[in-house]
Protein backbone atom coordinates (compact mmCIF):
# COMPACT_ATOMS: atom_id res chain seq x y z
CA UNK A 1 0.00 0.00 0.00
CA UNK A 2 0.83 3.93 -0.58
CA UNK A 3 2.79 5.86 2.73
CA UNK A 4 1.29 8.94 2.42
CA UNK A 5 2.14 10.44 5.92
CA UNK A 6 1.72 14.41 5.50
CA UNK A 7 5.25 15.04 6.73
CA UNK A 8 7.39 16.91 5.29
CA UNK A 9 10.19 16.21 8.02
CA UNK A 10 10.80 12.84 7.52
CA UNK A 11 14.52 11.79 7.33
CA UNK A 12 16.80 8.85 7.74
CA UNK A 13 17.87 8.26 11.65
CA UNK A 14 19.15 5.73 13.27
CA UNK A 15 19.47 5.01 16.84
CA UNK A 16 20.90 7.56 19.00
CA UNK A 17 24.31 5.26 20.56
CA UNK A 18 24.99 1.58 19.72
CA UNK A 19 27.06 -0.08 21.50
CA UNK A 20 30.03 -1.32 19.69
CA UNK A 21 33.53 -3.36 20.58
CA UNK A 22 35.71 -0.13 19.04
CA UNK A 23 36.54 1.79 21.80
CA UNK A 24 34.62 4.42 21.87
CA UNK A 25 32.21 3.43 24.79
CA UNK A 26 33.14 2.95 28.32
CA UNK A 27 34.37 -0.72 28.74
CA UNK A 28 31.60 -2.96 29.76
CA UNK A 29 31.96 -6.00 32.23
CA UNK A 30 29.18 -8.62 33.40
CA UNK A 31 29.87 -9.97 36.72
CA UNK A 32 27.97 -13.25 36.83
CA UNK A 33 27.83 -16.18 39.35
CA UNK A 34 24.96 -17.70 41.67
CA UNK A 35 23.03 -15.79 44.22
CA UNK A 36 25.17 -15.21 47.27
CA UNK A 37 28.93 -15.96 45.79
CA UNK A 38 30.23 -12.42 46.71
CA UNK A 39 29.20 -10.59 43.18
CA UNK A 40 27.79 -7.48 45.15
CA UNK A 41 30.85 -7.55 47.40
CA UNK A 42 33.26 -7.50 44.94
CA UNK A 43 31.65 -4.80 42.70
CA UNK A 44 32.06 -2.98 46.04
CA UNK A 45 35.34 -3.52 46.48
CA UNK A 46 36.50 -3.15 42.59
CA UNK A 47 34.73 0.34 43.07
CA UNK A 48 36.95 0.89 46.17
CA UNK A 49 39.60 0.27 44.21
CA UNK A 50 39.30 1.66 40.67
CA UNK A 51 36.68 4.57 41.31
CA UNK A 52 39.85 7.15 41.86
CA UNK A 53 41.79 6.01 38.80
CA UNK A 54 38.34 5.35 36.72
CA UNK A 55 34.76 6.92 36.04
CA UNK A 56 32.91 3.70 36.88
CA UNK A 57 29.05 3.02 36.77
CA UNK A 58 27.23 -0.27 38.32
CA UNK A 59 23.89 -1.39 36.36
CA UNK A 60 22.14 -4.23 39.05
CA UNK A 61 19.80 -6.70 37.42
CA UNK A 62 18.41 -7.72 40.93
CA UNK A 63 15.26 -10.52 40.62
CA UNK A 64 13.23 -7.94 42.34
CA UNK A 65 14.13 -5.64 44.34
CA UNK A 66 16.82 -3.04 44.26
CA UNK A 67 18.77 -4.59 47.20
CA UNK A 68 21.96 -4.62 45.78
CA UNK A 69 22.47 -1.40 44.53
CA UNK A 70 20.90 -0.06 47.49
CA UNK A 71 24.02 -1.85 49.24
CA UNK A 72 26.01 -0.30 46.91
CA UNK A 73 24.82 3.08 47.53
CA UNK A 74 25.22 2.25 51.21
CA UNK A 75 28.69 1.96 50.73
CA UNK A 76 28.98 5.41 49.40
CA UNK A 77 32.38 4.87 46.74
CA UNK A 78 29.76 5.83 43.94
CA UNK A 79 27.72 8.54 43.55
CA UNK A 80 23.70 7.74 43.18
CA UNK A 81 23.29 8.44 40.21
CA UNK A 82 26.45 6.26 39.12
CA UNK A 83 24.50 2.74 40.44
CA UNK A 84 21.42 1.60 38.62
CA UNK A 85 19.19 -1.06 39.31
CA UNK A 86 16.70 -2.48 36.18
CA UNK A 87 13.67 -4.78 36.76
CA UNK A 88 14.03 -8.23 34.85
CA UNK A 89 10.68 -9.50 35.00
CA UNK A 90 11.39 -12.53 36.63
CA UNK A 91 13.98 -13.32 33.83
CA UNK A 92 17.70 -12.29 35.33
CA UNK A 93 19.24 -14.27 32.54
CA UNK A 94 16.85 -12.97 29.59
CA UNK A 95 17.63 -9.06 30.65
CA UNK A 96 21.29 -10.22 30.34
CA UNK A 97 21.40 -12.86 27.14
CA UNK A 98 18.45 -12.96 25.37
CA UNK A 99 16.79 -9.12 25.60
CA UNK A 100 18.95 -6.57 26.99
CA UNK A 101 16.81 -3.52 26.53
CA UNK A 102 16.67 -2.81 29.86
CA UNK A 103 20.06 -3.23 30.62
CA UNK A 104 20.91 -0.43 27.52
CA UNK A 105 18.67 1.97 27.94
CA UNK A 106 19.89 2.07 31.73
CA UNK A 107 23.35 2.23 30.19
CA UNK A 108 22.99 4.55 27.37
CA UNK A 109 20.96 6.57 30.53
CA UNK A 110 23.83 6.68 32.71
CA UNK A 111 26.29 7.66 29.32
CA UNK A 112 23.94 10.81 28.96
CA UNK A 113 24.67 11.75 32.16
CA UNK A 114 28.50 10.64 33.19
CA UNK A 115 29.85 11.04 29.17
CA UNK A 116 33.02 10.48 30.74
CA UNK A 117 32.67 6.84 32.15
CA UNK A 118 35.31 4.47 31.84
CA UNK A 119 34.00 1.49 32.89
CA UNK A 120 30.85 -0.05 33.54
CA UNK A 121 29.91 -3.53 36.13
CA UNK A 122 26.50 -4.88 34.89
CA UNK A 123 25.89 -7.47 38.14
CA UNK A 124 23.44 -10.00 37.05
CA UNK A 125 20.73 -11.43 39.03
CA UNK A 126 22.13 -14.43 40.27
CA UNK A 127 22.57 -17.24 38.34
CA UNK A 128 23.00 -21.11 37.60
CA UNK A 129 26.38 -22.64 35.70
CA UNK A 130 24.78 -21.52 31.95
CA UNK A 131 24.82 -18.08 32.33
CA UNK A 132 25.83 -16.36 28.95
CA UNK A 133 25.89 -12.54 28.37
CA UNK A 134 24.92 -10.88 25.29
CA UNK A 135 27.98 -9.58 23.27
CA UNK A 136 25.88 -6.63 22.50
CA UNK A 137 25.71 -6.01 26.73
CA UNK A 138 29.23 -6.69 27.42
CA UNK A 139 32.77 -6.39 26.11
CA UNK A 140 33.76 -9.12 28.94
CA UNK A 141 32.18 -11.52 31.48
CA UNK A 142 33.44 -12.46 34.99
CA UNK A 143 31.81 -15.46 36.76
CA UNK A 144 32.37 -15.51 40.40
CA UNK A 145 31.62 -18.90 41.98
CA UNK A 146 31.69 -19.72 46.07
CA UNK A 147 34.17 -22.29 47.34
CA UNK A 148 31.25 -22.79 49.86
CA UNK A 149 28.99 -24.07 47.09
CA UNK A 150 30.91 -27.48 46.75
CA UNK A 151 34.78 -27.72 45.40
CA UNK A 152 32.88 -29.83 42.55
CA UNK A 153 31.47 -26.94 40.83
CA UNK A 154 34.54 -26.03 38.58
CA UNK A 155 34.61 -29.56 37.36
CA UNK A 156 30.93 -28.96 36.69
CA UNK A 157 31.59 -26.50 34.01
CA UNK A 158 29.06 -24.83 31.95
CA UNK A 159 29.00 -21.89 29.98
CA UNK A 160 29.60 -19.43 33.25
CA UNK A 161 32.69 -21.46 34.33
CA UNK A 162 34.27 -22.61 31.22
CA UNK A 163 33.31 -19.27 28.94
CA UNK A 164 34.05 -16.57 30.91
CA UNK A 165 36.84 -13.97 30.81
CA UNK A 166 37.43 -14.25 34.44
CA UNK A 167 36.83 -16.64 37.24
CA UNK A 168 36.55 -15.67 40.40
CA UNK A 169 36.47 -18.52 43.25
CA UNK A 170 35.54 -16.72 46.02
CA UNK A 171 35.92 -17.06 49.71
CA UNK A 172 38.64 -18.99 49.84
CA UNK A 173 38.74 -18.24 53.75
CA UNK A 174 36.09 -20.90 54.08
CA UNK A 175 37.39 -23.75 52.50
CA UNK A 176 39.25 -25.13 55.62
CA UNK A 177 35.42 -25.52 57.16
CA UNK A 178 33.64 -26.40 54.53
CA UNK A 179 36.49 -29.53 53.23
CA UNK A 180 36.51 -27.96 50.24
CA UNK A 181 40.30 -28.29 48.11
CA UNK A 182 40.86 -25.24 46.59
CA UNK A 183 43.96 -26.86 45.03
CA UNK A 184 41.59 -29.25 43.41
CA UNK A 185 39.27 -26.30 42.34
CA UNK A 186 42.17 -24.44 40.93
CA UNK A 187 43.20 -27.79 38.59
CA UNK A 188 39.30 -28.44 37.67
CA UNK A 189 38.67 -24.85 36.54
CA UNK A 190 42.13 -24.33 34.42
CA UNK A 191 41.35 -27.69 33.05
CA UNK A 192 37.60 -26.61 31.87
CA UNK A 193 38.72 -22.97 31.19
CA UNK A 194 41.37 -23.91 28.86
CA UNK A 195 43.95 -22.41 30.92
CA UNK A 196 41.92 -18.83 30.76
CA UNK A 197 42.23 -16.47 33.75
CA UNK A 198 41.20 -17.86 36.99
CA UNK A 199 41.78 -16.14 40.30
CA UNK A 200 41.26 -17.49 43.84
CA UNK A 201 40.50 -14.40 46.47
CA UNK A 202 38.91 -14.20 49.65
CA UNK A 203 37.15 -10.70 49.95
CA UNK A 204 37.33 -10.82 53.82
CA UNK A 205 41.05 -9.08 53.85
CA UNK A 206 41.17 -5.72 52.92
CA UNK A 207 43.07 -5.85 50.04
CA UNK A 208 41.23 -8.82 48.75
CA UNK A 209 39.84 -7.58 45.75
CA UNK A 210 43.29 -6.17 44.64
CA UNK A 211 43.86 -9.19 41.35
CA UNK A 212 40.36 -8.71 39.94
CA UNK A 213 40.81 -5.16 40.42
CA UNK A 214 44.21 -5.21 38.56
CA UNK A 215 43.07 -7.22 35.91
CA UNK A 216 40.30 -4.96 35.41
CA UNK A 217 42.89 -2.28 35.25
CA UNK A 218 44.82 -4.00 32.96
CA UNK A 219 42.00 -4.00 29.99
CA UNK A 220 40.96 0.16 31.44
CA UNK A 221 44.60 0.46 30.55
CA UNK A 222 44.79 -1.15 27.29
CA UNK A 223 41.68 0.22 26.01
CA UNK A 224 42.54 3.55 26.80
CA UNK A 225 45.47 3.98 24.71
CA UNK A 226 43.37 4.07 21.92
CA UNK A 227 40.86 6.76 23.84
CA UNK A 228 40.65 10.44 23.57
CA UNK A 229 42.40 11.85 25.84
CA UNK A 230 40.88 13.28 28.80
CA UNK A 231 38.28 10.32 29.05
CA UNK A 232 39.64 8.69 31.79
CA UNK A 233 38.09 10.76 35.23
CA UNK A 234 41.03 9.85 36.75
CA UNK A 235 43.45 11.63 34.79
CA UNK A 236 44.17 14.95 36.88
CA UNK A 237 44.45 18.07 34.43
CA UNK A 238 47.90 17.76 33.67
CA UNK A 239 47.36 14.19 31.89
CA UNK A 240 49.28 12.11 34.69
CA UNK A 241 47.84 9.33 36.63
CA UNK A 242 46.98 10.64 39.73
CA UNK A 243 48.08 10.48 43.55
CA UNK A 244 48.17 7.14 45.78
CA UNK A 245 48.10 7.23 48.90
CA UNK A 246 48.92 3.61 50.55
CA UNK A 247 47.30 5.16 54.05
CA UNK A 248 43.53 5.28 52.72
CA UNK A 249 43.72 2.11 51.23
CA UNK A 250 43.68 3.27 47.58
CA UNK A 251 45.12 0.80 45.10
CA UNK A 252 48.78 0.71 45.31
CA UNK A 253 50.94 1.72 41.86
CA UNK A 254 50.38 -0.79 39.48
CA UNK A 255 53.34 -1.91 36.86
CA UNK A 256 51.03 -1.12 33.98
CA UNK A 257 50.20 2.42 34.91
CA UNK A 258 52.96 4.27 32.36
CA UNK A 259 50.86 3.25 29.32
CA UNK A 260 48.00 5.49 30.97
CA UNK A 261 47.49 8.46 28.25
CA UNK B 1 -0.38 -14.05 -5.88
CA UNK B 2 1.76 -12.15 -3.29
CA UNK B 3 2.36 -14.97 -0.71
CA UNK B 4 2.87 -12.18 1.86
CA UNK B 5 -0.97 -11.92 1.75
CA UNK B 6 -1.32 -15.68 2.93
CA UNK B 7 2.11 -15.69 4.79
CA UNK B 8 3.35 -12.11 6.24
CA UNK B 9 6.31 -13.39 7.68
CA UNK B 10 7.55 -10.06 8.98
CA UNK B 11 4.81 -9.77 10.75
CA UNK B 12 5.16 -12.83 12.60
CA UNK B 13 8.77 -11.69 13.12
CA UNK B 14 7.84 -8.94 14.79
CA UNK B 15 4.77 -10.69 17.02
CA UNK B 16 7.42 -13.08 17.98
CA UNK B 17 7.31 -12.94 21.94
CA UNK B 18 11.09 -13.44 22.17
CA UNK B 19 11.60 -10.34 19.99
CA UNK B 20 14.47 -8.17 21.66
CA UNK B 21 12.77 -5.20 22.06
CA UNK B 22 12.20 -5.18 26.16
CA UNK B 23 8.72 -6.32 26.26
CA UNK B 24 9.54 -9.11 28.78
CA UNK B 25 9.91 -6.91 31.61
CA UNK B 26 6.80 -5.79 31.18
CA UNK B 27 3.15 -7.57 32.13
CA UNK B 28 1.12 -4.93 31.14
CA UNK B 29 -1.01 -4.48 34.33
CA UNK B 30 -1.20 -8.22 35.47
CA UNK B 31 1.52 -7.98 38.09
CA UNK B 32 -0.57 -6.02 40.18
CA UNK B 33 -3.88 -7.50 39.26
CA UNK B 34 -1.94 -10.96 40.74
CA UNK B 35 -0.74 -8.88 43.80
CA UNK B 36 -4.57 -7.92 44.37
CA UNK B 37 -5.55 -11.60 43.85
CA UNK B 38 -7.99 -10.38 41.26
CA UNK B 39 -5.54 -12.81 38.64
CA UNK B 40 -5.28 -16.44 40.52
CA UNK B 41 -5.53 -19.05 38.01
CA UNK B 42 -6.37 -20.08 34.31
CA UNK B 43 -10.04 -18.72 34.68
CA UNK B 44 -9.12 -15.26 36.22
CA UNK B 45 -7.02 -14.86 33.36
CA UNK B 46 -9.32 -15.34 30.71
CA UNK B 47 -11.65 -13.23 32.04
CA UNK B 48 -9.11 -10.48 32.81
CA UNK B 49 -7.80 -10.55 28.73
CA UNK B 50 -11.11 -11.19 27.60
CA UNK B 51 -11.53 -7.92 29.32
CA UNK B 52 -8.41 -5.94 28.45
CA UNK B 53 -8.70 -6.82 24.60
CA UNK B 54 -12.23 -4.57 24.13
CA UNK B 55 -10.71 -1.95 26.60
CA UNK B 56 -7.13 -1.11 26.40
CA UNK B 57 -6.24 -3.31 23.67
CA UNK B 58 -9.14 -1.59 21.44
CA UNK B 59 -7.98 1.88 22.15
CA UNK B 60 -4.44 0.85 21.30
CA UNK B 61 -4.98 -1.10 18.18
CA UNK B 62 -6.96 1.96 17.01
CA UNK B 63 -4.43 4.28 17.30
CA UNK B 64 -1.76 1.79 15.80
CA UNK B 65 -4.52 1.27 13.06
CA UNK B 66 -4.50 5.47 12.66
CA UNK B 67 -0.66 5.72 12.57
CA UNK B 68 -0.87 3.05 9.69
CA UNK B 69 -3.27 4.84 7.63
CA UNK B 70 -1.18 7.62 7.43
CA UNK B 71 -3.87 10.43 7.56
CA UNK B 72 -2.50 12.20 10.41
CA UNK B 73 0.22 14.18 11.69
CA UNK B 74 2.31 12.33 14.32
CA UNK B 75 1.70 15.04 16.64
CA UNK B 76 -2.10 14.49 16.58
CA UNK B 77 -1.27 11.04 16.63
CA UNK B 78 0.74 11.41 19.69
CA UNK B 79 -1.77 13.50 21.22
CA UNK B 80 -4.67 11.43 20.89
CA UNK B 81 -2.60 8.99 22.27
CA UNK B 82 -1.49 10.94 25.73
CA UNK B 83 -5.11 11.54 25.98
CA UNK B 84 -6.56 8.22 26.67
CA UNK B 85 -3.56 7.43 28.50
CA UNK B 86 -3.80 8.89 32.01
CA UNK B 87 -1.04 6.98 34.40
CA UNK B 88 2.13 9.17 34.02
CA UNK B 89 4.03 5.28 34.45
CA UNK B 90 2.09 3.94 31.50
CA UNK B 91 2.65 6.80 29.13
CA UNK B 92 6.79 6.68 29.89
CA UNK B 93 6.42 2.73 29.55
CA UNK B 94 4.56 3.19 26.19
CA UNK B 95 6.99 5.52 25.01
CA UNK B 96 10.78 3.27 25.94
CA UNK B 97 8.88 0.48 24.35
CA UNK B 98 8.16 2.35 21.29
CA UNK B 99 11.90 2.85 20.62
CA UNK B 100 13.19 -0.30 21.54
CA UNK B 101 10.72 -1.85 19.53
CA UNK B 102 11.57 0.79 16.41
CA UNK B 103 15.83 0.18 16.70
CA UNK B 104 14.60 -3.67 16.39
CA UNK B 105 12.14 -3.21 13.55
CA UNK B 106 14.59 -0.63 11.96
CA UNK B 107 17.81 -3.06 12.63
CA UNK B 108 15.79 -5.69 10.62
CA UNK B 109 13.84 -3.43 7.81
CA UNK B 110 15.55 -0.62 7.88
CA UNK B 111 16.56 2.18 7.86
CA UNK B 112 12.77 3.41 8.27
CA UNK B 113 11.82 6.80 7.18
CA UNK B 114 10.54 7.96 10.71
CA UNK B 115 11.44 11.42 12.28
CA UNK B 116 14.46 11.22 14.78
CA UNK B 117 12.11 12.11 17.66
CA UNK B 118 10.58 8.37 17.66
CA UNK B 119 14.47 7.11 18.08
CA UNK B 120 15.54 10.02 20.67
CA UNK B 121 12.78 10.50 22.79
CA UNK B 122 10.72 7.44 21.93
CA UNK B 123 6.91 7.88 20.77
CA UNK B 124 4.83 5.09 22.48
CA UNK B 125 4.25 1.39 21.23
CA UNK B 126 1.12 2.06 19.38
CA UNK B 127 2.26 4.57 17.03
CA UNK B 128 5.59 3.24 16.41
CA UNK B 129 3.64 0.14 15.49
CA UNK B 130 1.33 1.32 13.15
CA UNK B 131 4.14 3.23 11.68
CA UNK B 132 6.46 0.32 10.76
CA UNK B 133 4.09 -1.87 9.80
CA UNK B 134 2.84 0.97 7.06
CA UNK B 135 6.55 1.55 6.10
CA UNK B 136 7.22 -2.58 5.70
CA UNK B 137 3.84 -2.36 3.37
CA UNK B 138 1.73 -3.94 5.64
CA UNK B 139 -1.79 -2.99 6.29
CA UNK B 140 -3.40 -1.22 9.90
CA UNK B 141 -5.48 -4.68 10.45
CA UNK B 142 -2.18 -5.98 10.57
CA UNK B 143 -0.85 -3.50 12.97
CA UNK B 144 -4.02 -3.57 15.22
CA UNK B 145 -3.74 -7.07 15.65
CA UNK B 146 -0.11 -6.96 16.20
CA UNK B 147 -1.13 -4.74 18.78
CA UNK B 148 -3.71 -6.83 20.57
CA UNK B 149 -1.84 -10.14 19.87
CA UNK B 150 0.96 -8.63 21.17
CA UNK B 151 -0.09 -6.90 24.23
CA UNK B 152 -2.25 -9.65 25.40
CA UNK B 153 1.00 -12.17 25.00
CA UNK B 154 2.98 -10.23 27.06
CA UNK B 155 0.23 -10.19 30.01
CA UNK B 156 -0.33 -14.06 29.70
CA UNK B 157 3.85 -14.58 29.52
CA UNK B 158 3.87 -12.98 32.73
CA UNK B 159 1.07 -14.65 34.61
CA UNK B 160 2.97 -17.83 33.39
CA UNK B 161 6.12 -16.36 35.75
CA UNK B 162 4.23 -14.88 38.51
CA UNK B 163 1.74 -18.07 38.52
CA UNK B 164 3.61 -20.77 37.56
CA UNK B 165 0.49 -21.18 35.17
CA UNK B 166 0.23 -24.33 32.85
CA UNK B 167 1.63 -22.73 29.66
CA UNK B 168 0.25 -25.72 27.61
CA UNK B 169 -3.25 -23.92 29.57
CA UNK B 170 -2.24 -20.19 28.78
CA UNK B 171 -2.05 -20.93 25.07
CA UNK B 172 -5.22 -22.61 25.23
CA UNK B 173 -6.47 -19.00 26.66
CA UNK B 174 -4.67 -16.89 24.31
CA UNK B 175 -6.37 -19.06 21.37
CA UNK B 176 -9.58 -18.21 22.92
CA UNK B 177 -8.58 -14.28 22.17
CA UNK B 178 -9.11 -15.40 18.15
CA UNK B 179 -12.12 -14.37 17.79
CA UNK B 180 -12.10 -11.25 20.08
CA UNK B 181 -8.90 -10.27 18.69
CA UNK B 182 -10.43 -10.27 15.40
CA UNK B 183 -13.40 -8.60 15.62
CA UNK B 184 -12.17 -5.70 17.76
CA UNK B 185 -9.34 -5.04 14.85
CA UNK B 186 -12.09 -4.99 12.45
CA UNK B 187 -13.60 -2.22 14.96
CA UNK B 188 -10.14 -0.51 15.16
CA UNK B 189 -9.20 -0.21 11.54
CA UNK B 190 -13.13 1.29 11.00
CA UNK B 191 -12.85 3.58 14.05
CA UNK B 192 -9.30 4.84 12.55
CA UNK B 193 -10.78 5.82 9.35
CA UNK B 194 -12.79 8.41 11.39
CA UNK B 195 -12.02 11.99 12.78
CA UNK B 196 -10.14 11.42 16.23
CA UNK B 197 -12.39 12.83 18.60
CA UNK B 198 -14.65 9.14 17.53
CA UNK B 199 -12.40 7.13 18.09
CA UNK B 200 -12.43 4.81 21.10
CA UNK B 201 -11.49 5.92 24.67
CA UNK B 202 -12.61 3.56 27.38
CA UNK B 203 -12.14 4.45 30.45
CA UNK B 204 -10.33 1.48 32.90
CA UNK B 205 -10.35 3.37 36.41
CA UNK B 206 -9.18 0.05 37.92
CA UNK B 207 -6.76 -0.49 36.01
CA UNK B 208 -5.64 2.66 36.16
CA UNK B 209 -5.28 2.97 39.66
CA UNK B 210 -3.87 -0.66 40.18
CA UNK B 211 -1.00 0.57 37.15
CA UNK B 212 -0.24 3.85 39.34
CA UNK B 213 -0.12 1.89 42.61
CA UNK B 214 2.17 -0.90 40.86
CA UNK B 215 4.52 2.00 39.90
CA UNK B 216 4.72 3.05 43.25
CA UNK B 217 5.60 -0.52 44.65
CA UNK B 218 9.32 -1.42 45.75
CA UNK B 219 9.14 -5.39 45.34
CA UNK B 220 7.66 -5.19 42.04
CA UNK B 221 9.29 -7.66 39.49
CA UNK B 222 7.70 -5.98 36.57
CA UNK B 223 8.64 -2.23 35.04
CA UNK B 224 4.60 -2.30 34.79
Amino acid sequence: MSHDHPHDHLQQARPAVAPTRDGSLPLRVGIGGPVGSGKTALIAAVCAALHRRWSIGVITNDIYTTEDADRLRADAVLADDRIVAVRTGCCPHTAVRDDVTANRDAFEGMLETHPDLDLVLFESGGDNLTLTWSQALVDHEVFVLDVAGGDDVPRKGGPGVSGSDLLVINKTDLAPYVGADLSLMATDAARVRGGGDTLLVSLVSSDGARDVSRWLDRRLASRSVDRAPGRGAATTAGGSPPPVNASTGDLPPLPWAEIRP
Amino acid sequence: MDPRTHLPVEVLLLADGRLPAGGHVHSGGIEQAVHESVVDDLASLTAWLHAWVPTVGEVDATLAAAAAQGALPWETLLAEHDARVPVPSRREAARARGRAWLRVADAAFGPLALPVAAHRSGWPLPIVTGAVLVAIGRSPNDAAVLILHGGASECATAAIRLLGLDPVGVTSVLASLVEPIVDTATRAVAASLRPAEAWPAWATPALDLATAAHHGRDDRYFVT
